[in-house]
C-alpha cells in the first residue's frame, strides 16, 4: 500500500513487524489477558507507523528520491538495536497463549495458534478489502495511488491518506508479527528483515500497488517455501522466494494481476 | 523529384483503438512539411512510428530508400532521422550544454578504454564536441546559458535547447513536435525563421503545429490527419480551403 | 620556508600534499588497529565509487550488488586456492568473472524499470547469496573458505598491514580517476542521458539497454576487486561476510555523500568511524549510526555535497572557439573545427 502512493519501499516495514510481536509480548508479562494485549499492541504499532511517516518521511517528500531511503536505514537501525538493547540478543520466549491442547488431522497436527491463524488472516483479508475498495477513505487511498498530485487538487489530504496508510500497514504487520511469535513461541530483534525482504517480493509478484496481487503473492510465497524445505531442501528456502518472483517477472513483467502501466510518451 | 522519406500503409492499434489507420505519404527532400489535425488525430503517434519508439502494426517505412521499418529508435536516430518532443524529454540534471553534447554521441566513437587512459582520439573527441556543441547553441541563441541546468531554463529556452539538441545529431530529417506550443508571439516569429534556416542549410524538416500562423508560413506542403486517417495533403493555400479540413477542425453545422 | 612558497605557488598544492601523507601514513600511523581502520575505509570507499556509477550515475536503482562483491571474493580465493595463481592475476579474473556476471545477469534484468529493478536485483543477489551458501563443493557452504593465500611480489609476501594499505591506497586512487576519467567522457554523459529520460536517449542514438549493462558492468568489476582484495586481506572468506546489509552500508555511502566521489571519502570515514569510536558503548553504536542518518537527512537531504558535479565545463579557449558566429551548414555538414 505504502509503495502504491509514495513509491516507497518502507524498509523499516519488517521492524515494524518485530516491535507488534515485542510490545505484545510486553503487555503479555503484565498478565493481561491476550485480547487486551493484542489489541494494546495494535493500537501502539499503528501509532509507531504514524509516528514513523510523519518525523522521517513526510520531511523528505519533496527531496530527491533515495533520500528517505537512508533514512529508513536509520530507522532500521535504531529499532533493532534498541531492541536489542532492550530485550537482549537472543531469544525471547512468548509465552503459550491459548490452553494446551492440539487436533491431529490426518497425521498433521494442528494446535490452537494455529487454528488463530487460519481464522484471523482471511477476517483480515476481508477487512482490508472492504476498507479498500468500499470506504471513502479506501477511495482516497487508491486514488492517491494512482495520481498523488491530482488526487490533492480534488480536495483530499494527502497527508492524511498517507498517514492512514502507514497507521494500516503497521497495524497488519504488528498482527502479523504477533502470529508468528505465537505459533512459534519465540521472538527476536532481527526476526523483522527477512520477512520485509520477502513481503517486498510478495508485493511485486502479486504486482505493485495492487491488494488483492500482494494477498496472491504472500499466499504463494508462502507455501511454496514450506514446500521446498519440506520436500526439497532446507537451504534453498531463503532463495526460493525470490527465484519464483524473477521467474514470474519475466513472464508478466508487471506481476501476476498487473501492477503499474507503462507510461506513455 | 526526390522523396527522402515515403511512409505507405502505416497503421498502428493500441489495443481497440486504431491510432493511425493506412496512412501514406511521400515527403520531398529538402521540403519542410506541415503535419496538423484535431487533438488526438495520431499526429505524435505517427512520429513515434516514424523514429522508432513504437512498431507499426502493418506498413512500411521507406528511408532514401532503405526500409526502416520496425527499426529500434537508436539506429533510426543515428541514421539521420531525429526529433523534438511536444512535452520536451530534456536531460533534466545536465547543463544545457551536457544536453546538446549527448547528441555528439553519435557522431563520436570512442570506447571506455579510449577515455580512460585519454588517447589522442579520445582528446580530439572530446574538444570537438564542447565546441561544436558551443556553436550549436551560439545558433540558437542559448551560448550564455551554457552552464545552467535544462530544468531551470525558461520554457522557451527549452524547447530551443531540444532543437539545438536534436541538431547535434546532424540530422537529415528533422521532426518537430509542436515547436511553438507555449511559445510568445516574438518566440515564435524567432522559432520561424530558425526553422526557415535549418531548412536551408539541407534539411528536411516535418512539423507537426496547431499554431496555424506558424505552418501556413513555413510549409511547402501540408497533410491533414483525423482520427487516425488522412484526410488531405496539399499545398498551404489549398488546405486553408479544404471542406474537410475546416469540418475536423470546426465540426459541422 | 621553501616549502610554504612552493604550496602558495603551485597548483593542486594542498592535493599533493595529502598524497604524499597518504603515502607515509604507515610509518606515521598511531597504531596498527588504525591502519586497518584506514584500510577498511578506502574498501567501502571503492564499494561505494563502483556502485555509485550504477546509481547516480546511471540511475539504476541496483539492489543486489553485493552479488558482484561476493563474487569477486570467492572467485579470487578459489583461484588462489586451488589452481596456486597469484593474487595479481586472479584479481583480474574475479573481475572479468564479475562482468560475465553482470551481462549474463542484465539480459533479463535490464527490461524493468526503476521500480521493479530494484526487487529483481535483489531478487538476483539473494539468489546467488543462497546458491554460494548451499554449494557445499565449491563454495564449503557456510564454513567458509580458510588459508586464502596472500599476495606476493615477487619473493615478498605481504604479511603485515601496511603493503595491504599500500595496495588498497592506489586501488582507491585508481578507482576515484576511473570514475572522473569516465564521467567527463561520452560514456558517463550516456548513461547521466539513459538515466534522466531513456526514451530521448535513444531518440539521440544512444542504445540504452548496451550502455545500461556496461553501465553495471563497471561497477561490478570494481566492486569485484574490492571484493578479491577483502578475501585475501582476510585470508579467510565465508557468506557470513555478504549479508544483505554490506550492500546497505554501500548504499548509505552513496546517499550520504549525494553521489559526489569526494563527498564518498567523508561518507566512508562515517560509516567506518562511527561504529568503531564508539567500540566503549558497544551496544549504542549502531543505534546512534541509524539516529546519525535519520538526522542527516532531515538537514541535508541531497547529502553532503561538495559543489556541482559537471560533466563537462568549458575553458576559457573553448568558449571563445565556441563563440565565433558560423553557417549553421558548418556545423550540420562539417564536424572538424576550422584550423
Amino acid at each position: 500500500m505504502v509503495y502504491g502512493i509514495l513509491f516507497f519501499m518502507n524498509l523499516p516495514h519488517g521492524d515494524v513487524y518485530m516491535f507488534g510481536a515485542y510490545t505484545c509480548l510486553v503487555v503479555l508479562w503484565i498478565h493481561t489477558p491476550f485480547w487486551i494485549a493484542l489489541i494494546v499492541a495494535v493500537c501502539l504499532t499503528a501509532l509507531l507507523g504514524i509516528l514513523i511517516e510523519k518525523v522521517c518521511y513526510r520531511p523528505l517528500r519533496k527531496a530527491r528520491r533515495l533520500a528517505p531511503l537512508l533514512s529508513a536505514l536509520g530507522i532500521v537501525l535504531v529499532l533493532e538495536n534498541a531492541a536489542t538493547i532492550i530485550f537482549g540478543a537472543t531469544i525471547q520466549p512468548f509465552p503459550s497463549v491459548f490452553s494446551e491442547g492440539a487436533w491431529i488431522f490426518r497425521g498433521v497436527i494442528i494446535n490452537k495458534p494455529a487454528i488463530f491463524i487460519f481464522i484471523s488472516s482471511p477476517i483480515l483479508m476481508i477487512l482490508l478489502q472492504i476498507l479498500v475498495y468500499r470506504t471513502k477513505i479506501g477511495l482516497q487511498m487508491r486514488a492517491a495511488s494512482q495520481d498523488s498530485r491530482t488526487v490533492q487538487l480534488m480536495g483530499v489530504s494527502l497527508d492524511r491518506v498517507v498517514s492512514v496508510t502507514f497507521a494500516i500497514g503497521s497495524a497488519l504487520a504488528c498482527f502479523a508479527g504477533v502470529q508468528v511469535a505465537m505459533y512459534y513461541r519465540a521472538t527476536f530483534p532481527t526476526m523483522g528483515f527477512p520477512v520485509m525482504l520477502k513481503s517486498f517480493a510478495a508485493c511485486v509478484l502479486g504486482g505493485i500497488g495492487n491488494i488483492y496481487g500482494a494477498m496472491l503473492g504472500g499466499l504463494i510465497i508462502g507455501l511454496v517455501e514450506i514446500f521446498t524445505a519440506s520436500y526439497i531442501s532446507s537451504g534453498l528456502r531463503d532463495g526460493i522466494a525470490f527465484a519464483i518472483l524473477v521467474g514470474v517477472l519475466l513472464i508478466r513483467p508487471t506481476g501476476i494481476l498487473g501492477g503499474r502501466a507503462e507510461e506513455i510518451v | 523529384m526526390e522523396y527522402i522519406l515515403r511512409i505507405s500503409k502505416l497503421t498502428k492499434t493500441f489495443g481497440g483503438l486504431m491510432a493511425i489507420n493506412e496512412v501514406s505519404t511521400d515527403i520531398p527532400k529538402q521540403n519542410i512539411f506541415g503535419i496538423i489535425g484535431p487533438n488526438g488525430a495520431g499526429k505524435t503517434t505517427l512520429f513515434n512510428i516514424l523514429t522508432g519508439i513504437y512498431q507499426p502494426g502493418k506498413g512500411q517505412v521507406l528511408f532514401e530508400s532503405r526500409d526502416i521499418t520496425g527499426q529500434p529508435a537508436f539506429q533510426i536516430a543515428s541514421l539521420g532521422i531525429n526529433r523534438t518532443f511536444q512535452n520536451l524529454r530534456l536531460f533534466k540534471k545536465l547543463t544545457t550544454l551536457e544536453n546538446v553534447m549527448v547528441g555528439f554521441h553519435t557522431s563520436t566513437k570512442g570506447g571506455i578504454w579510449d577515455y580512460l587512459i585519454s588517447t589522442k582520439r579520445a582528446k580530439k573527441e572530446k574538444e570537438e564536441s564542447i565546441i561544436n556543441a558551443l556553436k550549436l547553441l551560439n545558433y540558437v541563441g542559448l551560448f550564455e546559458k551554457h552552464e545552467t541546468l535544462a530544468s531551470d531554463l525558461p520554457y522557451g529556452d527549452q524547447k530551443l535547447l531540444e532543437i539545438a539538441r536534436a541538431l547535434a545529431l546532424k540530422p537529415k530529417v528533422l521532426l518537430l513536435d509542436e515547436p511553438s506550443s507555449g511559445m510568445n508571439s516574438s518566440e515564435t516569429n524567432h522559432l520561424i525563421k530558425l526553422i526557415r534556416e535549418i531548412n536551408l542549410a539541407g534539411v528536411t524538416i516535418i512539423v507537426i503545429e496547431h499554431n496555424m500562423k506558424v505552418i501556413m508560413a513555413i510549409s511547402h506542403r501540408i497533410m491533414v490527419i483525423d482520427h487516425g486517417v488522412k484526410i488531405a495533403e496539399d499545398e498551404p493555400d489549398s488546405i486553408k480551403k479544404n471542406d474537410r479540413v475546416i469540418e475536423a477542425y470546426l465540426g459541422r453545422g | 620556508m621553501n616549502i610554504l612558497k612552493w604550496v602558495r605557488r603551485t597548483k593542486h598544492s594542498y592535493q599533493i600534499l595529502f598524497l604524499v601523507f597518504l603515502f607515509l601514513l604507515p610509518l606515521v600511523t598511531p597504531s596498527d588497529y588504525f591502519l586497518r581502520l584506514v584500510i577498511y575505509v578506502f574498501l567501502y570507499l571503492i564499494l561505494a565509487l563502483g556502485y555509485n556509477v550504477v546509481i547516480t550515475t546511471g540511475g539504476q536503482f541496483h539492489l543486489g550488488f553485493l552479488a558482484f562483491y561476493a563474487v569477486g571474493g570467492y572467485t579470487s580465493a578459489l583461484l588462489g586456492l586451488h589452481f596456486n595463481l597469484s593474487f595479481w592475476i586472479t584479481m583480474p579474473l574475479a573481475g572479468v568473472m564479475a562482468v560475465l556476471l553482470s551481462f549474463l545477469l542484465g539480459i533479463p534484468t535490464f527490461r524493468f524499470r526503476g521500480d521493479y529493478l530494484c526487487i529483481v536485483t535483489l531478487g538476483f543477489a539473494e539468489i546467488v547469496r543462497v546458491i554460494v551458501l548451499n554449494w557445499d563443493g565449491l563454495t564449503n557452504g557456510p564454513r567458509g573458505l580458510p588459508g586464502i593465500p596472500p599476495p606476493q611480489i615477487f619473493s615478498y609476501t605481504f604479511a603485515t598491514n601496511a603493503p595491504y594499505y599500500y595496495l588498497i591506497l592506489i586501488m582507491a586512487l585508481v578507482s576515484l580517476a576511473v570514475v572522473y576519467r569516465l564521467n567527463s567522457s561520452r560514456i558517463g554523459l550516456a548513461w547521466a542521458a539513459l538515466r534522466d529520460d531513456e526514451v530521448a536517449a535513444n531518440a539521440m542514438g544512444i542504445p540504452t539497454t548496451w550502455y545500461k549493462q556496461t553501465c553495471c558492468a563497471t561497477g561490478a568489476c570494481m566492486v569485484a576487486f574490492a571484493g578479491a582484495f577483502f578475501a585475501h586481506y582476510l585470508a579467510i572468506i565465508s557468506p557470513a561476510s555478504f549479508v544483505f546489509w554490506e550492500t546497505l552500508m554501500a548504499l548509505a555511502i552513496v546517499l550520504l555523500s549525494g553521489g559526489h566521489p569526494l563527498g564518498m571519502i567523508g561518507a566512508a570515514i562515517v560509516i567506518v568511524a562511527i561504529p568503531e569510536s564508539m567500540r566503549v558503548l558497544v551496544k549504542f553504536r549502531m543505534l546512534i549510526m541509524g539516529l546519525f542518518f535519520i538526522v542527516a537527512m532531515l538537514y541535508k537531504p541531497e547529502g553532503f555535497v561538495f559543489g556541482k558535479m559537471r560533466h563537462f565545463s568549458p575553458n576559457q579557449r573553448q568558449l571563445d572557439q565556441g563563440r565565433i558566429d558560423i553557417a549553421l551548414e558548418k556545423i550540420l555538414i562539417d564536424p572538424r573545427i576550422p584550423p
